[in-house]
């Protein structure tokens, strides 16, 4: 039987089927009785969604204008 | 005319094989940022822009040749790694970049359980559970950005690959050329510590 500890880390892998058919069932088990590690895998999982939906950082016009240059630089050349 | 064009994720291939100079600024645009982050991942932060701007370079000009055997992103991920670890090899000096042994987030210590294992202080409850209600929140994305931001580079990096740019793990040991095992381990550290900072703001109202 698993201890929670052991679910805290393997919560990732869980969640991305990482896991043998045994660890995946004896993991599943525990969350059934376990409050606890079942909010802790499901507040993973929203994390992971909430970050998901962020915007993704663009470069900056700057950053974008400096490998332009550099590239008709190296064109050139 | 029957518009042949290639879209993927809002990408013009056809645009893009052919070198238009818009559909190429819209692609540094879109993955400068991340390229970078990569790239500091194996070869560290002083030469990382370096190696960012000659990927890009080499980018362009296979451009006319991308087969779309892989997704685009693989391709450029996979292009700036190359040129990272050339460069590292050429620089003959170590980095190091080994995140393994430090930054254990608090979920994962064990002060946090009792000795037999059991949460000694567990989970606590969030307000909303939903991840569209915290999206709408300013302050907590904030917090979030901020976080993701201090991560360590490898952390950091996995993480990017693996929940943004939805990369298989066999992809993220190729691009960054960490183990799989270590790769798992860098990646629930991020995702526990990015929970961490949620758990903190439902608790507290601040980042």
């Amino acid at each position: 039987m698993l201890k929670c500890n052991e679910i805290a880390n393997l919560a990732s892998d869980y969640l991305d089927r990482n896991l043998s058919w045994k660890e995946y069932f004896s993991v599943k088990m525990h969350l059934f009785m376990c409050g606890h590690c079942k909010r802790f895998v499901e507040h993973l999982l929203s994390t992971i969604r909430v970050v998901q939906g962020m915007e993704r950082p663009l470069a900056t016009p700057q950053e974008t204008e400096n490998i332009l240059n550099h590239l008709s630089d190296k064109n050139q050349t | 005319m029957p518009d042949h064009r290639q879209i993927h994720n809002g990408i013009d291939l056809t645009s893009l094989r052919k070198q238009d100079h818009q559909a190429f600024t819209d692609l540094v645009e879109k993955y400068h940022r991340q390229m970078v982050i990569v790239a500091r991942a194996i070869i560290g932060d002083s030469l990382a822009e370096e190696v960012v701007q000659e990927a890009w370079v080499s980018i362009y000009h296979a451009l006319p040749s991308f087969e779309g055997r892989s997704s685009i992103k693989t391709w450029i991920y996979t292009i700036v790694s190359n040129q990272a670890k050339t460069r590292l090899r050429k620089e003959s000096r170590l980095v190091s970049m080994n995140d393994m042994e430090e930054d254990i987030p608090a979920y994962l210590k064990a002060e946090r359980f009792h000795d037999n294992g059991r949460w000694s202080s567990p989970p606590p409850l969030w307000d909303t559970e939903s991840p569209e209600d915290m999206l709408e929140n300013d302050q907590l994305r904030q917090c979030i950005e901020k976080t993701l931001e201090l991560l360590p580079t490898q952390q950091k990096s996995v993480f990017l690959l693996r929940d943004i740019e939805q990369q298989s793990l066999e992809e993220i040991c190729n691009i960054l050329q960490i183990a799989n095992s270590n790769v798992r381990v860098l990646l629930h550290r991020a995702r526990v510590k990015l929970m961490q900072v949620i758990d903190h703001y439902q608790e507290t109202g601040q980042c």
